[in-house]
């Protein structure tokens, strides 16, 4: 195979979302202390027992230390030097309503992203949360949602319409205890999506959410909670991008699922956060909890994500096998190029007896990007007659970048069958041999190989998704090829 | 029994039980030069490497504290002494060397060691006899002091070192007997061997340990081995230690241009182990391929650690490494494979398949892949089941007593790995102990 | 087979609330005193095996401050998130102001 010149490296000028817009913002301060929490949950018109939550979290917070265990390599984060609340003026002080004065910028940036925000230019099939910087700005579908008694919103709506669904699973998932970057959420979340599905219930639509950063200097914390009560169903995808700038901005959001007797949440995500230029230069830190709890018997939880953004990635969608016969199923495909770094996976916690969970991770690194993945799998002792399924496929395209894969299995009980595999190797030279023999040029035969690669995972996304997504790593892996 | 501060220690202490100064200072009088400031340096990077805590990725899984290293203290160097009775099977070797609580001895039972074919020789003399070989391998590159706390602990407070060493193009026909058997307490073994084996030679080794059940030991044991050019070596480690000893291990091999290691491991004795070897193929067209079976069954924990490192292109390694948890036993297993940078060409697999034959019983797999080079091929897989119930009821379909038909499995599952192992009566002791934990 | 084996004295909670008591090898035990009773549990937390006696504790109800697992310390029972399961709890009883643990 030719050596491909340096020069068509890929450099993030492709990046289309890296467009800043100027609309006037209500801001918070820079740093982080108690009034600034203060002053988010005012923001909100939050409720006493929330800012008492949010203060609990940032004492904890300050005792802790931040996790250095994964294989990445970054620079200290000045959590002091961080905008904790960034608003554009025209929405932060007054609740949107179902006709939403959108300051006119921010509808311009949505309507260049490609996400209806307003009612008139909704999609068919698909209702929308748009969230700018701390704020959600608009909602979309809500009658029709409301005829089946959905309930999907803003959270900061949520707490002020439905405190009392929300305070009984807010942090039931994930405790503010749980890890440095989910005590500071929990402390500074700003907005995200609520979700509730009544009993019975299959949601006519699917919800998303669509994360946009924009003011310079803030973090996003964004909190999202679904709950499916018993036997309902919700397929959500949540979008994301931000501009590009040569400072990098932290992403530290929570997500808590939780699924009741048979209810099914199916949860998505493409994440194209701005990942720094070819040097490593600026792009995203993006440190998530995301969390699925199967409360129930025979609930079923499915995490599927597409990461082909953010400078750094260190994220574990994880499943809680609680309920007898519940099942989990993580699928994921993770693109490394220029100087991404990304360690990412799974956690299987089989607690019920006859629980299933099934994993699918495919990675592909390119030029100097380190992507690992990292996952779970536990049965613990009074778990019968569970199986888990893993495979950890990594494909190297150049020989600059690296792939790991550090998968830990703990088994406890004598009925649990485990299986994993996991190979790493380059892009398979005979594959594109056999396409370009048949008259195909590099780069395309190049598509063709690395779809084939993902094709697993990207059967789990709805198809406008799908193609979104195949769309996306051809765009990544452009000029990557050596 | 006492009460102890609340807070758990994040950082140990450097000192591990009684290997203190005082005691180093005790240790190696006499010996050559070259290998005191061997030691000396060992001292010194253990003295800078903090002792071990739960808190370490290393020891997570594998509490420190199930090592009771102030319940011994550090023996005096062993000395050479005459070869006693001859053992069972001394007649299929060249060399047979034991190790008991009295001292050591070297029979040269072919006269292969008179004729020159091979070096065995206590590592004192070994500095004086091939000083040159001592000084490059000795510490050397394939484990130097600074690998793990336990390998500088080795290098300072050694109380028996061995030399083996295989002349470039000799095979040596029947090879060597490496027999280490303790009995009494309180002494800690602290054994470190060396094996070099030159261009193109040929030889094979079985290390095999053991101690009476209730005796309480401990062994803090390293081997480095060296593969020149095109050598090649069959080792088996057959550990049988007693179910009051303890044991550490950290055991490496380099394997240069077109040589090859054909290892395997069997682990079935110690109360608690942890142990980590591997080898590191680093010239091109070098093959390493290492097997393991295990069995820890009542409170037994054993805790291995493989490791296949590929620093050069063309290279080739195998791992299979099965085994079954009963009872309370919790068997850890990590396996790595890395591929430095360049090391392209690279084909390397590892699989680790484990057996839950009780609840209550744990095992934990970790299989790794670090990879830093592109053009190569490197997969792992790792399985946790019971015996397949379908097997089970078949063959008791066809006449078979439910016990006969487990223990038939259980055959077959050690058998993949035992079938490799070059001396018969190895295998039968494999098969013994798998059926003595069965109950049959 | 069981054995009482002595843990602390009754004047060692005139101010403190809680012992770590070590009886060797993995044996080590929480000693709590809430409202003048006294509850043994295992000192080691069921998500990540760490030791957990310094968490916070609110009544009968003791945080492991590593991941912010809880447990009853009276039935052992895991109350929240990570723990898996509950923690090993033991008889403890009083016998001339010294406090027993049965194991």
């Amino acid at each position: 195979m030719a050596d491909i010149d340096t020069e068509s490296k890929l450099i993030d000028d492709e990046y289309k979302y890296g467009f800043v817009t100027d609309v006037e913002m209500d801001q918070a301060p820079k740093g982080l202390n108690e009034d600034i929490i203060r002053f988010i949950s005012g923001k909100k018109d939050e409720p006493e027992w929330m800012l008492e939550w949010r203060m609990k979290a940032y004492r904890w917070w300050l005792t802790k230390e931040e996790p250095r265990w994964a294989l990445l390599d970054y620079p200290e984060i000045d959590y002091q030097d961080i905008r904790y609340y960034a608003a554009p003026k025209k929405m932060s002080d007054r609740f949107k309503g179902e006709d939403g004065e959108l300051d006119p910028e921010v509808k311009r940036a949505f309507d260049k992203l490609g996400i209806p925000v307003q009612e008139q230019d909704a999609l068919t099939g698909v209702a929308v949360d748009a969230v700018f910087d701390s704020v959600s700005v608009a909602t979309t579908h809500r009658k029709v949602l409301e005829e089946h008694g959905i309930i999907f919103c803003s959270i900061s709506e949520a707490l002020r319409e439905h405190p009392d669904l929300v305070r009984k699973y807010l942090g039931s998932v994930v405790p503010f205890t749980d890890n440095y970057f989910a005590s500071l959420n929990s402390a500074v979340f700003t907005d995200g999506s609520f979700v509730y599905i009544p009993p019975g219930v299959r949601c006519p639509v699917e919800l998303s959410t669509y994360f946009r950063i924009n003011a310079m200097d803030t973090g996003q914390f964004e909190r999202t909670l679904i709950v499916a009560d018993k036997g309902s169903y919700v397929s959500y995808l949540e979008g994301c991008t931000a501009p590009m700038r040569d400072t990098n901005q932290l992403h530290a959001a929570v997500v808590e699922l939780i699924a009741l007797e048979d209810a099914q949440i199916k949860y998505a995500t493409i994440q194209n956060w701005y990942a720094g230029d070819a040097e490593g230069k600026g792009g995203i830190y993006n440190f998530v909890t995301k969390r699925g709890h199967c409360r129930g018997r025979n609930a079923k939880i499915s995490w599927t994500q597409v990461e082909a953004g953010a400078a750094i990635t260190w994220k574990y969608p994880s499943c809680i096998l609680q309920g007898d016969g519940s099942t989990g199923e993580f699928y994921s495909v993770a693109v490394t190029n220029n100087r991404m770094q990304a360690d990412t996976g799974t956690k299987m916690i089989h607690i019920g007896n006859n629980t299933r969970s099934t994993i699918v991770s495919k990675g592909i690194s390119a030029d100097q990007s380190k992507n690992t993945y990292r996952g779970l799998v536990q049965i613990m002792p009074t778990a019968k007659n569970c199986r888990n399924y893993s495979i950890c496929d990594s494909m190297l395209v150049g020989s600059e970048c690296s792939a790991n894969t550090v998968p830990y299995i703990e088994a406890e009980n004598s009925s649990a069958i485990v299986e994993h595999e996991a190979t790493t190797s380059r892009i398979s030279e005979d594959q594109l041999f056999y396409i370009r023999s048949r008259g195909i040029d590099e780069e395309s035969a190049i598509n063709l190989v690395v779809n084939g690669f993902c094709k697993e995972v990207f059967k789990q996304l709805p198809m406008e998704f799908a193609v979104e997504a195949t769309k996306l790593l051809e765009m990544k892996l452009e000029g990557s090829i050596g | 029994m006492a009460t102890i501060d609340i807070a758990p220690e994040r950082a140990a202490n450097a000192v591990v039980g009684r290997f203190d100064e005082t005691v180093f200072n005790e240790c190696g009088k006499g010996e050559p030069a070259l290998l005191r400031a061997k030691r000396e340096k060992g001292f010194h990077v253990y003295e800078s490497l903090p002792g071990p805590t739960s808190f370490d990725e290393e020891w997570r899984r594998t509490n420190p504290r199930l090592f009771p290293f102030e319940d011994f203290r550090v023996a005096e160097a062993l000395p050479r002494i005459a070869p006693g009775e001859p053992g069972a099977h001394d007649d299929s070797f060249d060399v047979v060397v034991n190790v008991g609580d009295d001292g050591y001895s070297i029979h040269d039972r072919t006269g292969a060691v008179g004729e020159g074919k091979v070096m065995v020789q206590s590592l004192a003399e070994a500095a004086e006899s091939c000083s040159e070989l001592i000084e490059t391998h000795l510490n050397g590159a394939a484990l130097p002091s600074d690998w793990d706390k336990f390998v500088a602990l080795n290098d300072a407070f050694w109380n028996f070192g061995l030399l083996i060493y295989v002349p470039p193009g000799v095979e040596l026909e029947r090879g060597i007997h490496l027999k280490y058997m303790m009995s009494s307490g309180a002494g800690a073994l602290v054994p470190q061997v060396l094996i070099v084996l030159g261009e193109q030679s040929k030889a094979s080794v079985l290390e095999s340990m053991s101690s009476p059940e209730e005796a309480a030991c401990i062994s803090i044991a390293t081997k480095e081995i060296y593969l020149q050019p095109a050598a090649r070596l069959n080792l088996v480690t057959h550990q049988e230690w007693g179910r009051g000893t303890c044991q550490i291990a950290n055991d490496m091999a380099r394997v240069d241009r077109d040589a090859q290691i054909d290892w395997i491991t069997l682990n079935f004795g110690t109360g608690v182990s942890k142990l980590k070897l591997g080898s590191d193929v680093c010239g091109s067209g070098a093959c390493a391929e290492l097997d393991g079976l295990f069995f820890c069954n009542e409170k037994q924990h054993i805790d291995q650690k493989t490791l296949q490192i590929h620093s050069a292109p063309h290279t080739y390694s195998r791992l299979l490494y099965k085994g079954a948890v009963q009872d309370e036993g919790h068997s850890v297993y990590q396996g790595v494979i890395q591929a430095r940078p360049g090391a392209v060409k690279v084909d390397a697999y590892q699989t680790n398949n484990n057996l839950v034959l009780s609840s209550g019983a744990k095992a934990d797999t970790i299989p790794g892949l670090l990879i830093d080079a592109d053009d190569l091929k490197c997969s792992h897989g790792a399985t946790i089941g019971n015996l397949d119930p379908d097997q089970v009821f078949y063959m008791r379909s066809r006449g078979l007593a439910e016990a006969d038909a487990r223990r038939l499995l259980m055959r077959g599952f050690y058998d993949e790995v035992a079938d490799r192992i070059p001396y018969s009566w190895v295998r039968d002791q494999v098969h013994r102990h798998v059926d003595a934990r069965l109950g049959v | 087979m069981k054995q009482w084996m002595e843990a602390a004295d009754v004047s060692d909670f005139d101010k403190i609330d809680r012992k770590l008591v070590d009886f060797g090898g993995l044996q080590q035990i929480g000693l709590f005193k809430v409202d003048d009773e006294y509850f043994a549990i295992s000192a080691y937390c069921t998500h990540q095996q760490v030791q957990m006696v310094h968490g916070y504790l609110d009544g009968h109800e003791l945080m492991c401050p590593l991941h912010g697992a809880r447990y009853d310390i009276r039935s052992g029972e895991a109350l929240a998130l990570p723990a898996m399961g509950p923690v090993k709890t033991f008889n403890v009883r009083i016998e001339e102001n010294k406090i027993l643990i049965e194991i």
